[in-house]
């Protein structure tokens, strides 16, 4: 009875475990053989104790805007839920699309850069005001750290720490926003909600009718089809329904909006001019709105041309009338009574009503600077003083800084609108002071009135008198000599200098500048004294903070300071990697893994977690950049130790310094896919923290021992932070020492790109999301998705931007994924990636290959790139000649995410891309131009990326992706061009000594003989030789001296989160002699390229121009024989990464000069 | 003798003079001589031989090889001016070890220093002799009936009679045969056989052929060097001997019968003191090789790309030569002189010189 036998056999079945499968799947994972198995084991010990690296994405929004920080957290952990830390104290939430100005501490330039990260911490200490000379101030908690120079250095300071006097960083610079040339009318109506546009109208849709009617019939009701006829009379269709059609908005450019029975129609595209700039000031001073469409603004009986002014400037923007009325007996009005006008200011413009809540308006920020400018103008001729001055100097067209006065004052109720401005200020670089005038009561006609604060603003026109144009002496001026800046410090105690006569002073050398002193006179920032510290009552239940990967560090305050992120700061560890690998070989066919590191350590109930069970940890679509194997990797070393030798791994773990470390022994249960400490103990462990794991397994030592040394050699190639130790069955130790005192710099977890995922995945994550409307959850859990994507996807898919993602039906997501496609997403960022870098990569190969004493090292990195969805980068590198075999193909080391990639060698996209080449015009032997080249090299690659395309399971060789391999050509085509040029230039080289030897050595030694056989004077030879050579000869040399103590601000460090510059490094100096071998004068340009990641010391003489590549002298006229030597200094730099000058000449025929080649600019 | 060397001296100043003046003016120094090539070589009626064109090549400081080159050439220079004031000479060999001493100047090989030794008497238009410079190689062996006076090392003049006083190796030329060295008393031959190789000579004189045919036989020694031309063309000139070359059947060694005749494109300056015009091309023919049918080698590819040059060859334009050259391309076969001994040991001065020298006017039958 079939019935029977059906139960009959299910009974028998059961669940598989993971760990079942394993057994039985060894290969699989890496354990097919006992020499895999080795080698297997070692990898996967070593991957666990090094850093982990999780791609992040953040998207612009580009209208800019100053919004508090508790509002702007607030209200984002409303709409979407943050993690909660530390039981409740700290809540955390990541974010895409925002971005924020902070200084970057290597230029100290002002930049937009992104937020990764909002945090709220509950009040659990003290705030402080620190208030600034000038008064601006920023409340801050005692923990949290300020950015400050101190010691002439510019770093973080814990606010416990400041102390009045001490300066701290602001901003002092233009700010470059992302510009808005016009205001896309439409899409900003469109955010607004139906209901707030319900009446209005597009006007002037006849033009296109015929683009829109189709749809407008599909849209209409069947009983109301007539209403189409309504549209073409009135020329007009309501605004809402733009909602519902899907048209390229563009074929509304020559519309005009407005509500029914308007009389003023305002065109979809508002130009941003100068005329729009300066409305928007004035009505910010005297403007408001009254019954929802009366746009008023008041001036003075007196101010008869500013008035008349402002109704040209009406005229001009909008293209409307406004009258002028009388208010009262010294008031003057003027007047537009516009529907539109005021909804648009409002609503728009955002521009507040009340005078104590007027905020700057939307979109000034954005703003060209000029233009912010006017905006200022304008206001200020509405409520500045001395207003006269200023409207006359608007009126000229002339810019804040003609104005004949020191200063100018403005005075506002609205504590947000004197911020705003502030900061608006700021940002096209004019300094202010602020002051709060305390309200008093005062008798205004009769009656008693309170005023509430008035909050004013000085701003200094003239430059020089503002202390934000002036520098601390001590740190940054040196060796000075001007005997009255001498004195006033002797006996006037000045502290400050102002910059430019600092440059004054240093141009004509009276004194000399720090290095810092020298970044900090031309850079955006400016250092302001604190002058008062104190405590104050905060009455929020929270303080704030955000986290700004890369800078770390953030304007803040009334008046921008610069911030840290502190609580980002103390979640690093920043420990350099020390690991221990030993393997030992009792038996013939046993052998002993032992791997330790100096890592945190892991918590005793997390071992058997992390040790012992199989695909244990990944969250399924949270794409993260893990190093090697996801989920299964040392467990699956642990089980298989188990499995072979029947012995239990043994665990010691320590976390903390001044506690014991724990011992345990680790067993896996198949048949519930767990590990079971089988037992342990309390155990003594020098090391301050870290893990160590012991297992015992069958493996072929002798034969596997060479591929460990492999590995090892090459995992220290790639992560050059590393410090690896080896110890052989024999007792030999290697030690494979670290290149770079760096980690590398951290990246985050990325969210998938739209282009990538899978409408299940899609699915999944719908049901896990935090956000609770559609758009938010677009923009939220996916990278590359801001306001505009995430809508226009919604409308293509015709969904409800405000659909809650739990409530959808599978049809919908389906209808969301085809969506995807159509719309045009941008690519993922890819600053998320973490390569390893040219100048790291080519240290840790010359260190790797010191035996062989190759003749050079090249290196190139290729810009991040994308493949379906998923970003990536290549870098690559050749060691040629020196003991290499000549006769053999070329060796090629693969590596992806910093991990060796040791087998399958023939079929990985990386083998495939360099057999694609011809290598045999670049000097290496390669029959019939395809294939493996054969010569004396070692060919280097390395493949960053969230989602590395692997063969199969083993994850030993790469896919085919078409992307992936062209980058990979690329790269090794960009490589190859800098060997062939310098073996170019090495054979010119060589001819061109050979004509130096000829002129320097034996034309002298014919001329003696000559002259010695004639009986007769020598000749001059001078002119011969100009003859003979007939070039402009270019020689360089570059020396290495180590110096000690200097203080050495290097680039390399400001990715060290602790602060720490090195005391002592290498200086690389560079000479270069330059003969004029020509028969005429020679007059040119010289450029010396160099490292980006090195910083510029000593140059002589004195360069046209410095910047992060390249040095540029003009040359002065060189006369026939004779010659120039130029000289410079490069800090930041290991012995040897930099050991041959890089020369271009322009003005000049490139063939005239030998050492130097021809300048294509940058 | 005292030889007047001032006109060498003057010739050799004039070189240091040359590169003097070019750095005085400011000039990239240089020097210019003939090509010696074969593109090069023209004849020349008045004196009967093949000389050196028009053509110049220039050896010039301005790259490092060519003034290495004058660096060379200055030292070289000097040190023969130095001989001459010293009365001394010196080897090819000894020059170029001397040169160790020259520092920079050093030559490389002493194909080096031979060269440029050549490139001097190019310019300069005298003899190595002129420049106290002996090359290595030796003289050929004569044997016949003729007595020549040699001034000896120790400044007297001996006489010695070609066969009676010469042992069956015969009289070694020396290597300077100028008149004041060496002067031809008296001769009783007809003619002069120049043989290229020594087994044929020791056949010859083994076979009595200098005394039965009143000739004066002469071992080239495969090339003949210098003193050898010079001795048969002056034995030729003075005592109005006609000169027949014997040699093997193939390119070279009709270049051998080349250098005797016409002059060999290396020494093509001072052709008018080595080549005996007269001189007449006895065998081994390729007619020959058919004729008498003789034994043969395969031409290799070096033969056939020799006689296709020698096709170009101005000195090999005649009729006859012509005839030869395409008809022992067309056999593909070389042979060598000593192959007549096919027919027998005597067959060579029975049958084959006769029959020769009759053809060729030499004998009356």
């Amino acid at each position: 009875m079939p019935e029977a036998i059906a139960y009959e056999l299910a009974k028998k079945q059961k669940e598989i475990s993971v760990a079942e499968f394993f057994e039985r799947n060894k290969h699989i994972l890496g354990f097919g053989n006992p020499t895999r198995a080795l080698i297997t084991s070692v990898k996967e010990g070593v991957d666990n104790s090094l850093t982990k690296d999780m791609p992040i994405v953040i998207e612009d929004n580009s209208v800019v805007k100053i919004e508090k920080i508790g509002d702007l957290i607030d209200q984002k952990m409303k709409e979407i839920k943050p993690e909660s830390l530390k039981n409740g104290q700290l809540e955390r939430l990541k974010i895409s699309g925002l971005k924020t100005l902070c200084f970057n501490r290597e230029n100290l330039t002002l930049e937009l850069k992104e937020i990764s990260t909002l945090f709220r911490h509950k009040v659990n200490s003290d705030i402080y005001r620190v208030t600034l000379k000038g008064n601006r101030y920023a409340d801050l908690t005692d923990y949290h750290s300020i950015f400050g120079f101190r010691d002439g250095r510019i770093k973080p300071m814990k606010t416990s720490e400041l102390k009045e006097g001490d300066y701290l960083v602001v901003p002092n610079g233009k700010w470059d926003t992302p510009l808005i040339l016009e205001i896309d009318l439409l899409e900003e109506l469109l955010k607004l909600t139906p209901q707030e546009t319900e009446k209005i109208g597009i006007y002037g849709i006849n033009k296109i009718f015929l683009d829109i009617r189709e749809q407008l019939l599909a849209i209409l009701p069947y009983n109301k089809k007539y209403r189409i006829n309504d549209f073409r009379k009135c020329d007009r269709i309501p605004f809402n329904i733009l909602r519902e059609i899907t048209v390229d908005r563009r074929i509304f450019d020559h519309c005009t909006v407005d509500f029914k029975f308007g009389k003023h129609k305002i065109k979809t595209k508002i130009p941003i001019t100068k005329d729009l700039a300066e409305f928007l000031g004035i009505y910010i001073a005297e403007g408001s709105i009254s019954g929802g469409h009366k746009v008023n603004l008041s001036f003075g009986s007196h101010e008869k041309d500013l008035t008349t002014y402002v109704k040209n400037l009406f005229k001009a923007v909008w293209d409307q009338k406004a009258t002028i009325a009388k208010a009262h007996h010294t008031a003057v009005n003027v007047v537009i009574n516009s529907t539109i006008l005021a909804f648009i200011l409002k609503k728009i413009f955002e521009v507040g009503n009340k005078a104590n809540t007027k905020r700057i308006p939307k979109f000034v920020f954005n703003f060209p600077v000029n233009y912010r400018e006017k905006f200022l103008m304008a206001y200020l001729a509405g409520d500045g003083y001395p207003s006269k001055e200023i409207f006359s100097c608007m009126e000229k067209q002339e810019t804040l800084t003609k104005i004949q006065v020191e200063r100018i004052t403005l005075a506002t109720a609205s504590k947000d609108l004197c911020s705003d401005l502030f900061y608006l200020l700021s940002s096209i670089g004019i300094d202010c002071t602020f002051d709060v005038n305390k309200p008093e009561t005062r008798i205004l006609l009769g009656k008693k009135a309170n005023f509430s604060d008035s909050y004013i603003l000085y701003i200094y026109i003239k430059q020089g008198i503002s202390d934000l144009h002036k520098m601390p002496l001590s740190g940054i001026v040196e060796n000075n000599k001007d005997s009255k800046l001498q004195y006033s410090i002797n006996y006037n105690n000045q502290t400050q200098i102002t910059v430019l006569h600092a440059l004054k002073l240093q141009k004509n050398e009276y004194l000399s500048l720090t290095e810092v002193g020298e970044k900090l006179a031309h850079s955006q920032i400016g250092l302001l004294k604190v002058k008062n510290i104190e405590k104050i009552n905060y009455d929020g239940e929270w303080v704030y903070d955000i986290s700004v990967p890369g800078e770390e560090n953030f304007m803040s305050g009334l008046g921008p300071i610069a911030c840290h992120n502190s609580l980002d700061a103390c979640e690093e560890s920043g420990i350099l990697p020390d690991i221990y690998v030993e393997v030992k070989n009792p038996t013939e066919e046993e052998c002993i893994v032992i791997v330790e590191d100096n890592g945190p350590g892991i918590i005793k109930q997390q071992i058997p977690h992390i040790f012992a069970r199989l695909l244990y940890g990944s969250r399924f679509h949270a794409v993260r950049q893990s190093r090697g194997q996801q989920g299964i990797g040392i467990s699956a070393v642990v089980l298989y130790g188990q499995l072979t030798t029947g012995k239990h791994a043994k665990i010691i773990s320590k976390i903390e310094e001044n506690q014991p470390a724990v011992l345990v022994e680790l067993a896996i249960d198949t048949n519930k896919n767990r590990g079971e400490i089988q037992h342990q103990e309390i155990t003594h462990w020098d090391k301050p923290s870290g893990t160590r794991i012991e297992v015992s397994l069958n493996a072929d030592y002798k034969r596997g021992k060479r591929f460990v040394y492999d590995y090892l050699q090459s995992t220290s190639i790639v992560n050059p932070h590393a410090r690896i130790v080896f110890k052989e069955a024999d007792g030999t130790e290697h030690l494979f020492e670290r290149t770079a005192d760096i980690l590398p710099k951290k990246s985050e977890e990325i969210r998938p790109h739209p282009y990538g995922i899978e409408l299940g995945t899609l699915i999944k994550m719908s049901k896990e999301t935090k956000a609770r409307k559609l758009a938010s959850f677009l923009k939220n859990d996916f990278s590359s998705m801001g306001d505009r994507t995430a809508n226009a996807v919604c409308d293509e898919a015709k969904l409800d931007r405000n659909l809650n993602p739990a409530d959808m039906s599978r049809e919908q997501f389906l209808f969301l994924y085809q969506a995807f496609k159509k719309v045009k997403i941008m690519a993922p960022p890819t600053e998320c990636l973490s390569p390893i870098g040219e100048t790291l990569i080519r240290r840790s190969l010359k260190s790797e290959t010191q035996e062989i004493s190759p003749e050079f090292i090249f290196t190139a990195s290729r810009p991040a790139s994308v493949f379906s969805g998923n970003p990536f980068q290549v870098e690559v590198g050749i060691v040629y000649g020196g003991n290499l075999p000549k006769d053999k193909p070329v060796k090629i080391l693969r590596f992806a995410n910093r991990i060796p990639l040791l087998y399958q060698q023939g079929d990985c996209a990386v083998t495939t891309a360099i057999a694609s080449i011809d290598w045999r015009r670049y000097g290496l032997d390669q029959p019939s131009g395809t294939g493996i080249p054969i010569g004396p090299a070692i060919f280097l690659t390395h493949i960053a990326s969230t989602q590395i395309p692997y063969t199969s399971e083993s994850k030993e060789a790469i896919a085919d992706v078409e992307e992936i391999e062209n980058e990979i050509k690329l790269a090794f085509r960009e490589v190859a061009r800098k060997v062939q040029m310098h073996i170019n230039k090495k054979v010119r080289r060589v001819k061109t000594r050979e004509k130096f030897d000829l002129i320097t050595k034996i034309l002298p030694e014919i001329a003696k003989k000559s002259a010695h056989m004639l009986n007769k004077p020598v000749p001059s030879l001078e002119k011969v030789i100009t003859r003979i050579m007939d070039v402009v000869w270019i020689e360089d040399l570059v020396e290495y001296e180590k110096v000690r103590g200097k203080q050495v601000q290097t680039k390399l460090d400001v990715n060290n989160p602790k602060g720490q510059t090195e005391s002592g490094g290498w200086i690389a100096k560079s000479t270069i002699m330059v003969v004029n071998y020509k028969g005429k004068p020679q007059k040119f340009s010289l450029y010396a390229l160099f490292p980006k990641n090195a910083t510029v010391g000593e140059v002589k003489p004195k360069p046209t121009k410095i910047t992060d590549t390249y040095i540029k002298w003009s040359l002065e006229s060189i006369d026939p024989t004779d010659k120039i030597d130029l000289f410079f200094e490069l800090a930041g730099l290991n012995k040897g990464d930099f050991d041959e000058n890089d020369l271009y000449v322009q003005n000049i025929n490139p063939t005239y000069v030998i050492g130097a080649d021809k300048w294509e600019g940058e | 003798m005292q030889r007047d060397y001032s006109g060498v001296i003057t010739k050799i100043d004039s070189i240091a003079a040359k590169v003097y003046a070019d750095l005085e003016k400011a000039e990239i120094p240089a020097l210019q001589l003939s090509t010696r090539t074969k593109a090069n070589i023209r004849f020349d009626d008045d004196l009967n031989v093949w000389k050196y064109g028009k053509n110049k090549t220039e050896r010039s400081a301005n790259s490092l090889d060519g003034a290495y080159m004058l660096l060379r050439t200055m030292y070289l220079v000097d040190f023969i001016k130095d001989m001459i004031k010293e009365k001394k000479s010196s080897t090819l060999r000894e020059t170029y070890y001397i040169s160790e001493g020259w520092n920079l100047a050093k030559f490389s090989s002493q194909n080096e220093s031979d060269l440029l030794a050549e490139d001097l008497e190019v310019i300069t238009g005298c003899m190595r002799e002129d420049f106290k410079l002996r090359p290595e190689e030796d003289g050929a062996r004569v044997i016949g009936n003729l007595v020549v006076e040699e001034m000896t090392r120790n400044n007297t003049k001996k006489k010695i009679h070609c066969q009676d006083d010469v042992g069956d190796a015969g009289y070694g030329i020396p290597y300077n045969v100028e008149k004041e060295k060496l002067s031809f008393k008296e001769v009783d031959a007809d003619f002069i056989v120049a043989i290229e190789t020594g087994g044929m000579f020791d056949r010859l004189v083994e076979n009595g052929f200098d005394t039965d045919s009143r000739a004066v036989l002469v071992h080239l020694k495969g090339q003949p060097a210098r003193s050898t031309r010079r001795f048969i063309k002056r034995l030729n000139e003075e005592k109005k001997l006609p000169v027949l070359v014997f040699t093997d059947c193939d390119p070279w060694s009709f270049r051998i019968f080349g250098s005797v005749a016409y002059g060999a494109i290396k020494t093509a300056h001072i052709s008018e003191y080595l080549a005996t015009p007269a001189a007449q091309y006895l065998g081994v023919t390729p007619s020959d090789i058919e004729n008498y049918k003789l034994p043969t080698d395969t031409l290799t590819s070096e033969d056939i790309a020799a006689l296709k040059s020698e096709l170009d060859d101005p000195r090999f334009q005649d009729q006859f030569w012509k005839h030869e050259i395409k008809l022992q391309l067309n056999l593909g076969k070389k042979s060598e002189q000593q192959a007549l001994a096919k027919y027998g040991l005597d067959y060579v001065t029975d049958t084959y010189l006769p029959e020769k020298l009759v053809e060729m006017g030499m004998l009356k039958k």
